[in-house]
């Protein structure tokens, strides 16, 4: 078993080192600062939306505060750079105080479970915005605050687009390789056991309660990473970066990458950011679009990029879960 | 004392709005599993058809009527080019793409009303009747009685109609009802319609007061969404008195504690019932514990 994982924990490491290393000639090929600034967004939306994939694709809990958990990271980071704290510190402060509020939903979710939890998610998010956006001395209230101290890591300028690129495409891929070693950890098998049948989990002694709290700890761990490098990215931090959108458009990279796929969320990650920054959310008619593809995709490719892959490399397998509509049994 | 009985009769109006919407809400999940993020915008959008229908010549009360039949033919598209295509699935799909389709109605308002505020007027008289020292808006009045008239016909369709017991037994036993030749489609596509047309109720009802932004949607889903979870999810009377609870704590907190975290009080009692008591006030107890 651990031979096994061990195995496993090479081979993916070295296809992501791989990556990585291939794409620090990503800058070079893209020679535009335009064009990159785009990767960097995607690559720290991708991050989140990682952490939104072990909650949501794995686990099967729908949380709608990771946009605000990502928030919560941001003004951590930007208080604690406020007092004269290294980077490198306050983004790890980041991610623990992400991991920490996400996991408030996750102790939640012993006791309150699918509709429940995303209104308890929908309160926490609200709530949330309510406090940002209700202590101005604090957080600058809607208008934000610009991101203070000096955004320099051992000597590494990062307010600039290049410099920023290399510390969020490997903390992306650091992201995506310990995400790929959850899923396939006891903790990952027990959530994505428990979210396709839970009694069935539950039957075979499977600790339901831990394994969603890790879910939600994780998961907001990386969203408050995320957060804190959205902060250095944009120079700034306001509550509109953290909104209802963000959430849903996290939300969205999960459906279009395929719930549970790791690879899946980043590619489609990296897909829509680069169309929202292009075309979509600028108009209303870039808004209409976008409402639509949302509909449109969670109707036509259930399984998103990642049954795509599947079918395409396995023609036999049909890319619709459900062939034939059935009732749900219910449980009683 | 006076500044209590005055906070409370103003709640009471915005009480039967957040009411309207949460039975509709209620009603929609009960039926139909989904949560509908939508719902708040629906409501919306009565009040903007509504405006368009008074510009056009027509009288305020056909108007009205006409942003009430426009949100209920909006919850029937959901129903019908949406939903439809999900119910077989896991739920949490269907509860997406309502969110999905609030983006998608919030942006067509804008780009067919504009994001100008805009204002309708109201459907009673402006001088404030005064009783005891008491200032009660004609308006108030007006929303009160019709909100509650409202929720009487829903709970007396649901309640003794052929139709109505059709939607209860699908509600709580799907299989069941389709061996009694009930056609669950159908029972859904009754539930969204009849939910959309509370919801324009509710949006006609409350634009006069606050006015029109294509994005107002949400503000109005979120009172909807703590009044059905005060009341027990599925509970159709227990939205109704959520609703009215949900008002008058928000109502008082802002008079007496604090302005800006009144809403932020009753996140945490929605919270707190969740964590403590998920049926809520009148909800089922087998319905609170079902795993969707």
């Amino acid at each position: 078993m651990i031979a096994r994982f061990r195995q496993f924990a090479g081979r993916h490491l070295a296809f992501h080192l791989i990556l990585a290393g291939a794409l620090t000639l990503l800058p070079v090929l893209l020679a535009s600062d335009t064009r990159l600034q785009t990767v960097n967004l995607a690559c720290i939306y991708g991050i989140a939306a990682l952490g939104l994939n072990v909650i949501f694709g794995l686990g099967g809990l729908l949380s709608i505060a990771q946009a605000a958990i990502m928030a919560v990271g941001g003004y951590v980071f930007v208080f604690l750079m406020g007092t004269s704290f290294g980077v490198l510190p306050c983004i790890v402060v980041a991610c623990v105080g992400g991991g920490m509020i996400s996991s408030l939903t996750g102790l939640a979710s012993a006791r309150v479970r699918s509709h429940y939890f995303i209104l308890l998610t929908l309160a926490l998010a609200e709530a949330l915005v309510l406090l940002i956006q209700n202590n101005p001395d604090l957080t600058g209230g809607s208008n934000g605050l610009p991101m203070p101290g000096e955004a320099r890591l051992f000597g590494w300028d990062l307010s600039t687009t290049g410099g920023l690129y290399f510390l969020v495409m490997p903390l992306l891929m650091a992201s995506w390789y310990l995400a790929d070693c959850f899923k396939r950890s006891r903790p990952g098998l027990a959530l994505r056991a428990l979210n396709a049948d839970e009694y069935l989990a539950l039957m075979s002694g499977v600790a339901t309660a831990r394994a969603r709290f890790a879910a939600t700890a994780i998961g907001g761990a990386f969203a408050g990473l995320a957060g804190a490098l959205l902060v250095i990215d944009d120079a700034y931090i306001g509550p509109q970066s953290f909104d209802m959108d963000t959430a849903t458009l996290l939300l969205l990279m999960i459906v279009l990458g395929g719930p549970g796929s790791n690879a899946g969320t980043v590619v489609a990650a990296t897909i829509l950011t680069v169309l929202l920054q292009g075309t979509l959310t600028m108009t209303t008619v870039g808004q209409l679009i976008y409402g639509m593809a949302i509909i449109v995709l969670i109707i036509a490719a259930p399984e998103g990029l990642a049954g795509l892959a599947r079918s395409l490399t396995h023609g036999h397998r049909r890319m619709v879960a459900d062939p034939a509509p059935r009732p749900e049994p219910s449980r009683t | 004392m006076l500044i209590l009985v005055q906070a409370l009769t103003s709640a009471i109006a915005a009480g039967a709005v957040y009411g309207l919407i949460a039975i509709g809400f209620s009603l929609t999940y009960r039926t139909t599993r989904v949560l509908n993020f939508g719902q708040g915008d629906i409501a919306v959008l009565a009040g903007y058809v509504a405006h368009s229908l008074l510009v056009a010549g027509l009288p305020l009360l056909l108007a009205m009527a006409g942003g009430v039949v426009a949100s209920g033919l909006a919850a029937v598209a959901l129903d019908r080019l949406v939903l439809q295509h999900l119910y077989a699935r896991k739920i949490v799909f269907a509860i997406l793409s309502t969110l999905g389709f609030s983006v998608m109605l919030q942006s067509i308002m804008q780009l067919v009303w504009g994001s100008v505020p805009i204002a309708l007027p109201s459907l009673s008289a402006d001088t404030a009747i005064v009783i005891g020292g008491i200032v009660i808006a004609p308006s108030a009045v007006v929303i009160f009685a019709v909100g509650i008239l409202a929720s009487l016909a829903t709970l007396w369709f649901i309640g003794t109609t052929r139709i109505g017991r059709a939607m209860r037994g699908c509600a709580q036993d799907r299989e069941v009802a389709m061996l009694q030749g009930i056609n669950p489609r159908l029972m859904f596509l009754v539930a969204l319609a009849l939910s959309g047309l509370l919801a324009g109720i509710a949006g006609v009802l409350i634009t006069p007061l606050i006015g029109l932004t294509p994005t107002r949607g949400l503000a109005l889903s979120i009172p909807g969404f703590l009044a059905a979870i005060l009341g027990g999810l599925g509970s159709l009377p227990g939205a109704m008195v959520g609703g009215m609870l949900v008002a008058v704590l928000i109502t008082l907190a802002a008079t007496y504690l604090s302005p800006t975290y009144a809403y932020g009080l009753a996140y945490l009692l929605m919270a707190l019932v969740l964590m403590v008591r998920v049926r809520g006030l009148f909800g089922d107890e087998i319905e609170a514990v079902r795993q969707v």
